[in-house]
């Protein structure tokens, strides 16, 4: 019976070689994979960071494109006659709300607002040439802030 | 450009600072406030056109009489170019009123209305 205890012997130096090659090949992966977190960490932070500044915009642009479709419908109303003021100062609510829900257009957006409330606390104020002012700013606001957001993202990708 | 849209829409507010209108062959002359000088003019295919005159010397009586405009500071607002629904209606109540004040239709209304007044019993 001596050659199948050596047939046992050499199965487990097999056994124990391949064990270890498999040893080497998982340590050596697991070197290269924190190595490739590490050289990602360090050197392209910047696209890790637009990548969550992306997430986090994709909230404000949805709200910001949400907005927009509001200011039609403001200009679809004539602030002169009753019943398209009261629908106005509705839309208003409508925009105030949406703004004061996001924080970074609450902070960005903050004089609108204070406008807003003036209008809809006495509706009495809003005429059609200032409801058409308020348009005309609330636009040319949300169109800085749509592309300050792109400059953002095309800047983060200059840095890398 | 939000700026002009709320520039026209105070002046259609305070439609009464509106004086010394004058038509020249193309565009209305006023003055704003008893010192801004402005024009409006209406095109077919261009639309509405806002000018400023920053000239200090010239009256607006001047301003409409002027046919060649090359040596002349201005400074040009379209409504086309801003492209947006309000600015358009911004500018096309200005360009009413101006064009009111011009043939003087408010007083015109006033005596049309003056004149129902008389009939009535009270």
């Amino acid at each position: 019976m001596a050659w199948q205890k050596n047939h046992g012997a050499f199965s487990m130096t097999y056994f124990t070689i391949s064990k270890e090659i498999v040893n080497f090949i998982s340590d050596l992966l697991s070197i290269i994979t924190s190595l490739i977190a590490i050289y990602l960490f360090l050197f392209k932070k910047d696209k890790i960071v637009s990548a969550i500044n992306m997430l986090l915009n994709y909230s404000t642009q949805i709200t910001l494109s949400e907005l927009k479709s509001k200011l039609e419908r403001l200009n679809d109303h004539n602030a002169n006659n009753t019943e398209g003021k009261n629908e106005i100062i509705n839309i208003l609510h409508e925009i105030e709300g949406q703004i004061k829900g996001n924080k970074i257009l609450a902070e960005t957006l903050n004089e609108i607002t204070l406008a807003i409330n003036i209008y809809i606390d006495k509706p009495a104020k809003l005429t059609e040439p200032k409801k058409r002012s308020l348009v005309s700013e609330l636009r040319e606001r949300i169109k800085n802030l749509d592309l300050n957001q792109y400059e953002n993202i095309i800047n983060s990708k200059d840095n890398e | 450009m939000s700026k002009v849209v709320k520039a026209v829409n105070s002046m259609v507010s305070n439609s009464s600072k509106i004086t010394n209108v004058v038509a020249s062959e193309k565009e209305l002359f006023f003055l704003y406030d008893k010192k801004h000088k402005w024009s409006i003019a209406y095109f077919d295919n261009v639309g509405f056109l806002l000018h400023y005159y920053p000239s200090e010397s010239m009256s607006i009586q001047d301003l409409a009489l002027i046919k060649n405009w090359d040596p002349i500071p201005f400074v040009t607002f379209k409504s086309a170019d801003i492209k947006t629904r309000e600015a358009e209606e911004s500018f096309s109540e200005l360009y009413q009123i101006i064009k009111n004040k011009l043939y003087d239709v408010d007083s015109v209304l006033d005596d049309i209305i003056g004149d129902d007044d008389t009939d009535l019993p009270f």
